[in-house]
């Protein structure tokens, strides 16, 4: 039986948890035909009269037709019945309260409840629960119950202990569904390139897709992505299975599939607005960037387009930076989209010391001048890590030494 | 140029260092072995950076930004002991020839000494700038210019020396409350003596009146001033007041038209700053005032002489570090009894190079090949070295010197 069984769904037949093999047996059980005691046999038939016996053989049931039993719920199912329903009545319990949250909230910030966004909830929690907590997990928050809470799959088999997903008994149906349909795929992408082949269409390399500027998700978002737990073997198998799908010369046809298991490393969203300039009366374009950051130094760079290479730093020329590093550093996003002499620069710098200010001026000039230049200079812009802010802070003095990294003098002995 | 991103750019510093070796070995075998050649050998016309004019006297507006040669000999006799900035003096061994920049307040300065009524008082001249503009260097032109004109030079390269960098001090003898620099004094006669050589054998420099430096030794009215001078470089115990009789003389014999003096004096404010690194006897930190060299370079910038000028240059280097006023006028710099004691004055400003002496200087370092990158010498190039330098003549030499 089990090998019949794994020629029809392949799959391992695992006893490792004892619950599921009851209900495994049960369905074993169901699937081919082997009743339990029927009811309908519970008289001896020498009781009956020939009219009744004869009814009762047309009234009974075809035993070639398998027929599902009505046989009780084992204690494991009822278990598994109640957990679930209980999950979502935890779940329905914690949306109403979430929302009469949102309409106290929403009292209380004086903002319109219907209209109010998660990002106003957010910052009217970050306002009322000030937090010094450096994780921004750590910190209070208010979200739905789906984003707090982590999913839990819907009940996976009915009543009757039937599996609605066919993978069901691979343990990691959505993960070996998601290999099936890589795999089927790949298949389709196969016979499209014999039919290409056969009608002599020639191959370009944009009908293979991209995949530089993002990158495979990690495993744990995997792992949340499918509701399953994912190991490193299953990772790897993933990974590997879905680089061949991309690697086949017509993979850009399912772009899409393959996009939904990648992350973009580049935040498109900050680079797709580029802010378009204002006007002066004189009619010079010009554009602010404000906020720029480096160490603990902020900056804020106005650039004027029709310029005579200016450059004003706190109202002073570029002797302000008295060395060289810091007066490359600024004139950098210049040189690079060749605008030295062409614009003109207004910086003011507050906080920090020198290397964070001229950072930071060199980072606001940078974003200002992407609205001057076109986009395939942005795009060298960005590789060139000139529209990056430079996260790196001074390290942390730790306890028991002396800096961030130094330790106590070593001694032999 | 950006040094650090090609640096990045070539994937480590292996690549680097092979890309450059491969540039060093090219170089030595396919360039030819140049010698830098000296303006003076150049028969050709000169270059359009450099004037023919060498001497100082000549110099005009039409000459302005071009570098003009200073002759060995004359280098020697004036500069030996001091004048020209160290970093610069470096250079021009680089280069192996002594130019200067014509610039506009040395031809300011000349233009008003050719015009002055030398009958009246003293005019004095203050030259004063951003660091790096080029007062030192100015003042060396003025040198060259003065000591063309037959005045008598009284040069203190740079007054803060004495106070920073004293070579003995010792509390004085006769003054009380005072200290004596004896060996600087004698440096400066030594520098005095070689910068007005040969003036000093002219009769008509004799002393006014008799000077009596201990009992048994005095110097008597009409006896040649080398005298004095010989007198404070043989006995150093009396060298501070032969510094002091010396001065007095020379603003005498001006008085009486028998010479003519140009003072020059770099970082005059110090002399009205409040520390030196001088102390006492006993270990008491004092003041210029109470060093007795101070008096007598300060009394020569004083208006009640004639037949002369006075130029003095102030400057935030002048001071200690912590103490740096971080202004670069001179009203901030002298303070006010160092103000009111210069004024009335010509204040000279010393500005970064235009947008002509900046090309002049970049043509200057390309043909002593200072400048070898070809990147450099480019528009582009040169647009940043201007914006990176901001034209100041200091930061450009600097920003330059690894190209």
């Amino acid at each position: 039986m089990a090998t019949t069984m794994l020629h029809k769904h392949r799959v391992s037949v695992l006893f490792s948890f004892g619950r599921s093999l009851f209900v495994r047996l049960n369905v074993l059980q169901g699937e081919f035909g082997l009743h339990q005691k029927c009811s309908g046999y519970s008289r001896p038939i020498n009781t009956l009269s020939a009219s009744e016996a004869i009814a009762e053989i047309k009234n009974m049931p075809d035993e070639s037709r398998p027929m599902p039993a009505k046989k009780p719920i084992s204690k494991a199912m009822k278990a598994y019945l109640l957990q679930a329903k209980n999950y979502d009545e935890f779940m329905k319990k914690q949306n109403t309260e979430f929302q009469i949250g949102r309409r106290h909230l929403a009292n209380i910030m004086s903002m319109d409840a219907d209209t109010m966004s998660q990002e106003d909830i957010d910052q009217a929690i970050e306002f009322l629960f000030p937090s010094g907590l450096y994780e921004p997990r750590a910190r209070p928050m208010m979200k739905s119950p789906e984003l707090i809470f982590p999913p839990k799959k819907a009940a996976e088999f009915d009543e009757s202990g039937r599996p609605y997903h066919s993978l069901f008994y691979t343990m990691n149906p959505n993960f070996y569904g998601l290999l099936q349909d890589a795999v089927t795929e790949y298949i389709g992408l196969n016979k499209e390139e014999d039919n290409m082949i056969r009608k002599r269409i020639s191959f370009s390399s944009d009908m293979k897709i991209i995949l530089s500027g993002s990158d495979w998700l990690s495993q744990e978002k995997l792992s949340n992505l499918l509701i399953e737990q994912i190991d490193d073997a299953q990772y790897e198998q993933f990974k590997n299975v879905m680089l061949r799908l991309a690697e086949h010369p017509l993979s850009n046809k399912v772009k899409d599939f393959i996009m939904k298991y990648r992350y973009s490393l580049v935040n498109e969203a900050a680079l797709a607005e580029i802010p378009k300039p204002s006007y002066e009366k004189d009619g010079r374009a010009y554009v602010t960037f404000k906020g720029a950051r480096r160490k603990n130094a902020y900056a804020d760079v106005t650039v004027h387009m029709p310029g005579t290479g200016k450059f004003l730093i706190n109202d002073c020329d570029i002797e302000y930076f008295q060395d060289i590093q810091s007066r490359e550093q600024i004139t950098f996003p210049l040189i690079f989209t060749a605008l030295l002499g062409k614009v003109d620069v207004t910086a003011t710098a507050i906080q920090g010391g020198t290397t964070g200010q001229s950072g930071a001026v060199r980072y606001g000039l940078a974003m200002a001048l992407r609205s001057f230049v076109d986009d395939k200079m942005v795009e060298r812009m960005r590789l060139a890590g000139l529209l990056q802010v430079d996260w790196r802070t001074r390290e942390r003095k730790k306890p028991g030494q002396p800096g961030a990294r130094r330790k106590p003098t070593w001694k032999a002995r | 140029m950006i040094g650090k991103s090609v640096f990045r750019a070539l994937n480590g510093r292996q690549e680097f260092v092979k890309r450059c070796s491969k540039i060093v070995i090219r170089a030595s075998s396919t360039v030819p072995q140049m010698s830098l050649p000296l303006s003076s050998e150049n028969s050709n016309p000169l270059p359009f950076f450099r004037s023919k004019q060498n001497s100082p006297s000549l110099h005009g507006s039409n000459n302005s930004g071009q570098f003009y040669t200073i002759d060995p000999s004359i280098k020697k006799q004036l500069f030996l002991y001091g004048g020209i900035p160290k970093t610069y003096d470096d250079l021009c061994k680089t280069f192996k020839e002594t130019c200067m920049m014509i610039r506009e307040p040395a031809l300011e300065i000349m233009d008003y000494m050719k015009s002055t009524n030398f009958n009246n008082a003293a005019t004095r001249y203050c030259l004063y700038g951003k660091i790096g503009t080029g007062k030192s260097m100015t003042m060396a032109h003025l040198l060259h210019y003065g000591f063309e004109n037959n005045f008598v030079i009284v040069h203190v390269p740079w007054a803060p020396y004495w106070y920073k960098f004293p070579k003995e001090y010792s509390d004085c003898p006769t003054k009380e409350g005072m200290v004596d620099l004896p060996l600087d004094a004698v440096a400066w006669l030594i520098h005095f003596k070689n910068q007005n050589s040969h003036l000093l054998a002219d009769p008509k420099l004799s002393v006014c009146q008799d000077w009596e430096w201990s009992k048994r030794e005095i110097t008597k009215k009409g006896a040649p001033l080398a005298e004095i001078v010989e007198m404070g470089i043989n006995r150093v115990k009396h060298s501070t007041n032969c510094i002091e009789a010396l001065l007095q003389e020379l603003k005498q014999l001006s008085d009486l038209k028998r010479c003519k003096t140009l003072v020059v004096i770099d970082g005059f404010n110090i002399f009205f700053s409040d520390k030196t690194k001088i102390k006492t006897a006993a270990f008491e930190k004092i003041p210029p005032k109470r060093v007795t060299i101070t008096s007598p370079f300060v009394d020569i910038t004083k208006q009640d002489w004639s037949n002369g000028a006075v130029i003095v240059s102030v400057d935030d280097l002048a001071f200690f570090r912590k103490d740096e006023r971080n202004t670069h006028y001179p009203r901030g710099l002298l303070g006010a009894e160092g103000f009111e004691h210069l004024d009335p004055f010509i204040p000279i400003e010393t500005k970064n190079y235009s947008e002509k002496e900046f090309h002049y200087c970049i043509e200057y370092f390309l043909d002593r090949r200072w400048i070898i990158n070809p990147h450099a010498a480019s528009e582009e190039g040169r647009k940043e070295l201007a914006f990176l330098s901001n034209c100041n003549p200091f930061n450009l030499l600097k920003v330059t010197a690894p190209l």
